[in-house]
Order: structure tokens, then sequence, then C-alpha cells
């Protein structure tokens, strides 16, 4: 799904422009960026994107799993953690709290794309399959 | 009176082979028992020691003149490690006064009627200085272990910098790319970019694993050959990919140096290998033994007649032949007798020999 909007979380200003440019030359568009977990939220209410990309270690009232668990729970977004964290309990973490994927730093082009589509598909599967479900309640 | 004549078979009736499988199931209940002790509550330990006293008491007074003091050891000990000093001396103490108890049921004659009270305080004392210095050892494991968990969470801590420093190297490299207009200097950015990501990996494979001196060089190299294979497969070329990994062990600095080969040897071979063909095989093998080999193999078009490595070599192939010297190893860059360029980096075993579990054959990929 190209032309997604992005919200990018990130507190790494060198990061966000290399992100920014990346995500451009893979065909996606940057909603908005923001650093904080609290400017995160408000981001997403205020540009609604379709994707949120962002890191896990974070500045703000909550951290980056907090924040996603309540985009989830608030906006039923997909969220997909930038991360330099690789072990199994931060992982176990993001899963639980609702994570669509993850991209390891450094990230890659491929990997990047590889990670936001999955994610996409997956939110359209779910969101398809409530919507069917409603419907047949 | 009849006696009865023993066989062989009646004195091996039930024959015991204490072999490894007896040892194995002995290792495991005392395991078991130990997990059950770090369960418990203090108090439940020092109830379970009061008991243990109480058995030992009654074989003491069973068995009469055969001396039982050391038994009394046990309870000590695990009253102490499992519920501290001051429960150790309490069963040091009871200890004592068990085996004072017993006592007089042996009729020993002593020189003083203060006697047995002297040796049961005698015993006390030494309970007491075997649990003194017991708990001072648990305190000591106690700080030792909540050092190793700081200096772990240090070393974790340290990683997880390394590898942003290096995402923000990587950022700074791709703005940089950005005010290139030539496509081949891009590349040459690009090249460092993979170099850079190819050093974080490793950095998260340490992380990950919490193995923070070495690590499973295999997996690495898998993980990089595929990752290079999907980003630079030369347009219109359908590449299969084999990876034939033995687990090898290296440290931090060797598997750095030796990631930084196996990357220059992927991309030289993806670069040249397969120009100009709609199909072709990498081949990446890397064997363990008293001299480890790691070789990238292509069936592409090989080396141009008359190659010469130590003369002819750019920039990559001479990065490879000093970091190769730099491991103390040696490069063999060669034509392929079954056609396309074969190069085997030898180096030689730095670490003793481990046994890692996981299994890295693979069977061919194929991307496109």
């Amino acid at each position: 799904m190209t032309n997604a909007r992005i919200l990018i979380v990130e507190d790494e200003a060198i990061t966000v422009s290399a992100l920014k440019r990346e995500l451009a030359s893979l065909g996606y568009e940057v909603a908005a960026t923001a650093s904080t977990t609290d400017e995160a939220l408000n981001a997403v209410e205020l540009h609604k994107p379709d994707l949120v990309l962002m890191d896990i270690t974070l500045a703000g009232t909550v951290n980056g799993i907090v924040a996603a668990v309540a985009i989830r729970g608030n906006f039923q977004l997909p969220v997909v953690f930038l991360t330099a964290h690789a072990d199994d309990g931060t992982m176990e973490r993001a899963v639980a709290a609702g994570a669509f994927g993850y991209v390891l730093k450094p990230f890659s082009g491929a990997g990047l794309k590889a990670a936001i589509e999955t994610a996409l598909h997956k939110h359209q599967t779910e969101m398809e399959n409530r919507r069917r479900s409603n419907r047949a309640a | 009176m009849k006696t009865k004549q023993l066989g062989n078979s009646d004195l091996f009736i039930t024959p015991v082979h204490f072999g490894a499988s007896a040892w194995e199931q002995s290792a495991a209940a005392i395991h078991r028992a130990l997990e059950f002790l770090d369960r418990i509550s203090q108090t439940a330990a020092t109830v379970l020691a009061i008991m243990l006293v109480a058995v030992i008491a009654c074989f003491d007074y069973v068995t009469g003149d055969f001396s039982l003091t050391l038994f009394y050891l046990v309870p000590v000990v695990l009253a102490t490690w499992y519920a501290g000093r001051i429960s150790g001396w309490f069963i040091g103490a009871l200890s004592a006064a068990a085996w004072l108890l017993g006592d007089p049921a042996l009729s020993h004659a002593y020189g003083h009627p203060l006697m047995p009270y002297w040796n049961a305080a005698m015993l006390a004392l030494v309970y007491g200085v075997v649990a003194h210095l017991l708990s001072m050892l648990h305190r000591l494991q106690t700080e030792l272990q909540e050092r190793v968990e700081q200096r772990t969470a240090s070393l974790a801590e340290v990683h997880h910098r390394v590898k942003n420093n290096l995402q923000i190297i990587s950022s700074l490299l791709m703005l940089q790319a950005e005010k290139l207009s030539r496509a081949a200097d891009k590349a040459v950015f690009d090249e460092c970019r993979d170099r850079i990501y190819s050093m974080a990996r490793l950095h998260e494979q340490l992380y990950s694993s919490g193995e923070f001196s070495d690590l499973d060089f295999a997996a690495h190299l898998r993980e990089m050959a595929e990752m290079l294979v999907r980003s630079h497969t030369p347009q219109g070329c359908v590449l299969a990919l084999d990876v034939r990994a033995d687990p090898v062990a290296v440290d931090l600095d060797t598997a750095v140096t030796l990631g930084l080969i196996a990357n220059e040897l992927l991309l030289n071979a993806l670069k040249h290998g397969f120009a100009g063909r709609p199909a072709g095989k990498l081949t990446v093998e890397l064997y363990g033994g008293n001299r480890n080999e790691m070789t990238v193999r292509d069936d592409g078009c090989g080396l141009p007649p008359g190659f010469d490595a130590t003369k002819d070599a750019g920039l990559g192939l001479e990065l490879v032949l000093g970091m190769t010297r730099q491991i103390r190893g040696e490069a063999k860059i060669e034509n392929d007798p079954a056609g396309g360029t074969r190069a085997a980096i030898f180096f030689p075993s730095l670490l003793p020999s481990k046994t890692v579990k996981t299994e890295l054959q693979s069977k061919p990929t194929y991307h496109d």
C-alpha cells in the first residue's frame, strides 16, 4: 500500500531526517513527525495517519510501548516499532502492546518496507474481519 | 547350621549400572531439591532444618556409640543458606542440645559431671562458626551476583548505544549521499551503509543472545548473505543463495572483521559475478575445525585472465586481504574449476571449540 500516510515518532533528529527521505523514496507520505509520546498522541489525533512508526525509548509521560497501547486502543491504528532493542523481553512487551511489526536500527530500506507493508496488510485484514463480525451480529 | 552357598547370581541380583544416566538422574534430583529450597520461605526452611535435626537425633540415639555429629551440619547449612545466620545459629544450638539429650543413653563414663555439657557447648560453638562463615559466603555470593547483573545491564546499554550511534552514522551517510548526482558515487555511500549494517547486526546478536563475549558467526553470516542478496541482486537476474554454515564461535573483534570480509566478498560477487546474466548461484560456506574456512563462491563470469589479487585488487579486495592478515588468516581468490569465482578465507580458531545448538544447514533460497 504505497502512498500510505505515516507518522514518525523518533527523538533523534538525524534519524528522523533519514527516515523521512527513505519513506519518501519508498513511496510513502510522512504525515507528521513527533519526538515524544505526548506529541505522538496529539499528532495521531490531528493528522490521522495510516500507520505509526515509533521508537520504544522515548521521552514523555509514558514510553513507546504504553503509547502504542493507547494508539491501538483509541485510534485503531497499526504501530511498527523502530528500535535498537532486540532482546526477547522487549519484543514480547512490544507484541503484547499490539505492535504489528518492528524494524531494528540501523534500518535498511528493504526491511522498513517489508515491516510497513506487512503491518498495513495485517491491519486491513483485522479491520475487515471486525466489520464482517459486526455485520453478522 | 545350614549355610547357603552364594553364587554370582545371588551376589548380583540387581546389577546397578551407575553410568551417565544414573548420574544425570541424581543431578536432576539434586537440582529439583535446590529449586524447591529456593522457592520456600525462611520459616519453612527453618522448620525443615528442625525436622532434620529431630531425624538425625533419633538415628544418633538408635546407633549408640557411632558418632553422627558431622550429620548435624546438614540442617545447620540448610538453615543458614536459606533462612539466614540467626536461624543457622539456632539450629546449631538445637543440634548440640539434641546430641546432649542422646548422650546419657550411651552410659559414657566421664571424668567430670560437667564434661558432656562442655562437649555440647564445643559442638554448638563449631556449628555456630560454620553458620557464621557460611552466611558470609552467602552474602558475598549475593553481592557478586548483583554486580554481575549490574554489569550485564551496563553492557546491554552499551550495545544499545552503539547501535543507536551506528544508526545515526548510517543516517548521516544517507543524507550526505542525497547531495551526490552520480549513481556510482551514491553506490559508495550505500556500500558504507552496508558495512555499518553488518557491524550493527553483530552487536544485536550479542545483545539478544545475552552472551557478551563471543557469538556464533554462522547465524550472522547467513543473515548478512540473505540481506545483501535481497538488496543487491542485479536487475533481471534470478539468484539462488545456498548457505552451508557450521556453528563457529568467535569473539566480537574477530566477528566484526570476518563480517566485513564476508560483506566485501558477497558484494564483489553480486556486483561483478552476474552482470548481464539471467540466473546464477551464490554459495556461502563456513566450516569449523582447527583451521576454519569461509568460502564465497559464484558461478558467474569468473576473474579476468591473468588476475592477481595482490596486484590488481580494488579497494574491496585490498580491505579483504588486509583484514584477513589482521585475523592471522589466509585468503585465496581464484577461478573455480566448475566456473565462476571462489574466494576462500582460512582463519585460526581463536576460541575453544563450543557446542552451539543451532542447526544452520540451509536449503537454497531464490531471489529475483
